[in-house]
């Protein structure tokens, strides 16, 4: 207190006010100050820790991977791997200096020498030899403005490790991507299809399986450094992505394959515009192979814009038609395979004139023999109480112009005419396969019914799904209908073994019994006019215990006959799949249902 | 620290020893020649010297103030080595967490490090998955081009008729014929069975 007065007292006075009022200013900007941290502290401080948590936090897209495509054994047809996008800053690019290696570890070297340009261009030297790409390029795409350009896409792992190398984060960087893998070319080329560049499926089967192939992706959301990298321990929410589903189909790669080989044998030897061949399983009406004359790389751009041959052509199928009809007649108790008949070489009819494809002396043939030489008069006179609701109702018993069921992209389901649709020509020729149209599936499904005793079975072409967690799903089997009886289906399937004894020379198979059908139609070729063919011939090996239904189609062949052309390459298909499957031979046939009489 | 649990004895001691050096007091004042303090005027006729008290010593301030520290917490709820306690737990968890912290953030980098790893091995797995792949494709191409033949037709061999000489042996007479395929239908009894057994053998 002595103090103070001592202080305040003369001429000590005047200096103490001065620096009084000095302290007291300064107290009260300290006091601002203070006011101002509790402010920003305190009463703002949850506020402005959430600002700035936000700011750093990032809700990242963990994508899934697309399920893979494999064959019934379980060879992988299609599959998904990762690949970078490899993204550039060009701002960030055009300010870059290149650091040399003798002063810092995290430096960039040109072929272990120092970089002698800078900026856009150092970049596009460095990136050049990693990317295969021209460095004037990639110095074009990094010379723009913006802070995003992409240089690469599709890159591997492997280079983009070795572009991270390059220590250029924060202008060079990669962005994870996928790329679908096709490891068997063009086998099945149009009939995989492809993806688009999102991954998903808009051809073929990629297209038809795609709900189940895409899988569901995740999210995980963190917060970020400076340089985009996770912080550890920060990670609050995420969903981890489920993976799609692999698909299994019910093709035999190997059948497939070899199969194609025969086609293309066959259409070089033939000549043929095209050729289609199908091979189903009789049991399970699972199709083993599906197979074309086109090359089409499965995933490229053709892949996807074309539908594949296999499945979207229609033809007529001709002759083949009269197994058909002959399974009608007998259904309805018309006729009996061994009924006997004496058929001319021409027959007129309501005015109209049909004639049989080979010139022929009348001929005392029973109904099974009508089959055996293809005779489409013997058809017409065996058909005469046959009334045309009847051919109508069988035609869609055995599946002609109905939907398969396989719901393939860009399958179509052929052309049949209501009855009354038929004027009187067409009541007649519908009962020789032409007048109506059918792809070559529904064409084989139309005959497994024989091969099946008289059951018509749904195909399938996917066996199975296999979830992520390794849940396997077999495809349920479609409603089977019973066609006609056994005891119909046994006669048919009798007179066909006539019909395939009867091209045996060109079209048989050693050691085993085939029941078959050759067809040759007359179609509409390019002109308008019938002026092209339609060859094809169908199968069932081996005859006593049916294990396989083979049909094969081409497209003006030299030769022109289907038993000729068509023939012979069943028999190689057949001979292929009796051995690789160690088909048990036949024993020799004894219930011949006489073809003369 | 043992006395605490005995506070009772510790400040009986402690009181004692006050006394003592209240009674050392006294003697040093009884030496002076001065009577005990209390002022009481035991022997007659002598005069009342002033009396003053001396404190102690300087050296036992600190156990002075220890001592009154200890009186005080006594008073209080909690005694002191409660608080002591307290105070030990919560810096130990307080630089127990720090060090938790530390080793969590540690482990995750690590963790992520791993996490980079695995993701690396993955793609290079998936790579030479596809490399196989494609490889196995093009197996068959490759067989063709070296002249190799897709197989034409199985070797059979008709057992029909076929008499075996014993049991035992008949089975492992099928068995040796590596594409034996007897025939399906046979008329004789003694065939049924022999191609049975080549059936399983198969």
């Amino acid at each position: 207190m002595k103090r103070l007065k001592f202080l305040r007292s003369g001429k000590h006075g005047q200096l103490f006010n001065r620096t009084l009022a000095v302290g007291v200013v300064l107290a009260l900007m300290a006091v601002a100050c203070f006011g101002q941290l509790i402010n920003v502290q305190i009463i703002q401080g949850t506020e402005y820790a959430q600002a700035a948590t936000d700011s750093r936090t990032l809700t990242v897209t963990v994508s899934a991977k697309r399920g893979k495509i494999t064959d019934v054994n379980g060879v992988v047809l299609a599959q998904s791997v990762e690949r970078y996008t490899i993204i550039g800053n060009p701002t960030a690019a055009q300010e870059f200096t290149p650091t040399s290696c003798s002063k810092s570890s995290t430096c960039q070297s040109l072929d272990g020498k120092d970089l002698t340009t800078t900026g856009a261009a150092a970049v596009a030297q460095l990136l050049a030899p990693l990317l295969d790409m021209d460095a004037t390029t990639i110095g074009g795409m990094l010379s723009g403005t913006g802070q995003y350009v992409v240089l690469a896409k599709d890159v591997t792992p492997e280079v983009k490790r070795k572009i991270d190398d390059l220590n250029l984060g924060g202008i060079v960087y990669g962005e994870l991507s996928n790329e679908r893998l096709y490891s068997n070319g063009t086998l099945m080329g149009a009939l995989l299809g492809g993806v688009d560049a999102d991954g998903n499926g808009v051809a073929g089967l990629e297209q038809l399986e795609n709900s189940v192939l895409t899988g569901t992706d995740g999210y995980e959301t963190y917060q970020q450094g400076l340089y985009g990298e996770e912080i550890p321990g920060t990670l609050t929410d995420s969903k981890a992505a489920v993976d799609g589903s692999d698909v299994t189909l019910t093709i035999d790669r190997d059948v497939q394959w070899r199969v194609e080989q025969i086609l293309q044998n066959a259409k070089t030897t033939y000549n043929a515009a095209w050729g289609i061949a199908v091979v189903q399983d009789v049991e399970t009406g699972e199709i083993r192979a599906l197979a074309d004359t086109d090359s089409i790389e499965a995933g490229s751009d053709d892949a996807k814009l074309n539908v594949a041959k296999s499945v979207s052509e229609t033809f007529e199928p001709g002759s083949i038609g009269k197994v058909f009809t002959m399974s009608g007649l007998i259904q309805e108790g018309l006729h009996k395979m061994s009924d006997k008949f004496t058929v001319p070489n021409t027959l007129t009819l309501d005015g109209q004139t049909y004639k049989d494809a080979e010139e022929h002396a009348t001929g005392q043939w029973t109904l099974a023999g009508i089959l055996e030489q293809s005779s489409n008069v013997g058809t017409i006179l065996a058909s005469s109480d046959y009334t045309d609701e009847e051919r109508y109702e069988y035609l869609t018993k055995f599946g002609i112009g109905q939907k398969s069921g396989l719901e393939l992209p860009g399958e179509s389901q052929g052309v049949l005419g209501t009855a009354d649709s038929w004027d009187g020509r067409t009541r007649n020729t519908i009962l020789f396969g032409q007048g109506y149209s059918t792809n070559a599936l529904q064409l084989t499904n139309a005959i497994a019914v024989i091969a099946n005793g008289g059951v018509k079975t749904s195909q399938k072409i996917v066996k199975s799904t296999t979830s992520a967690d390794g849940h396997v799903t077999e495809t349920a089997s479609g409603s089977s209908t019973r066609v006609v009886d056994e005891d119909t289906a046994k006669q048919v399937m009798n007179a066909m073994e006539s019909v395939a004894e009867h091209y045996e020379k060109f079209a048989g198979v050693t050691g085993y019994r085939v029941a078959a059908k050759s067809g040759t139609a007359e179609v509409a070729g390019s002109d308008g006019t019938l002026s092209s063919i339609i060859s094809d011939y169908t199968a069932i090996i081996p005859a006593d215990n049916p294990k396989f239904v083979v049909t094969v189609v081409l497209k003006d062949p030299e030769g022109s006959y289907g038993g000729l052309t068509a023939g012979p390459v069943f028999a190689e298909i057949g001979t292929f799949l009796m051995q690789k499957y160690s088909v048990p031979t036949s024993s020799k046939r004894t219930d011949a249902i006489p073809t003369e009489w | 620290m043992a006395s605490a649990r005995h506070p009772g004895s510790a400040s009986s001691a402690r009181l004692s020893a006050r006394r003592t050096s209240h009674v050392r007091a006294s003697d040093a004042s009884r030496r002076d020649g001065q009577s005990p303090a209390g002022g009481r005027a035991s022997r007659p006729g002598t005069k009342r010297p002033e009396l003053r008290v001396v404190d102690n010593s300087k050296a036992k301030r600190a156990s002075e103030g220890l001592n009154s520290l200890w009186r005080w917490t006594k008073t209080r709820t909690s005694p002191m080595m409660h608080i002591v306690v307290a105070v030990v737990f919560l810096v130990a968890s307080m630089l127990g967490s720090l060090a938790l912290r530390t080793q969590m953030i540690e482990n995750s980098f690590e963790s992520s490090e791993i996490q980079a790893n695995i993701t690396t091995l993955t793609q290079d797995v998936e790579d030479d998955q596809a490399k196989l792949d494609e490889l196995e494709a093009q197996l068959p191409q490759k067989a063709e081009d070296l002249k190799m033949q897709p197989a034409t037709s199985s070797v059979t061999i008709d057992l029909q008729g076929y008499q075996p000489t014993d049991d035992s042996s008949s089975s492992s007479d099928s068995s040796s014929s590596s594409s034996a395929s007897p025939s399906a239908s046979a008329s004789s009894s003694s065939s049924a069975t022999s191609s049975a057994d080549g059936s399983t053998a198969q």
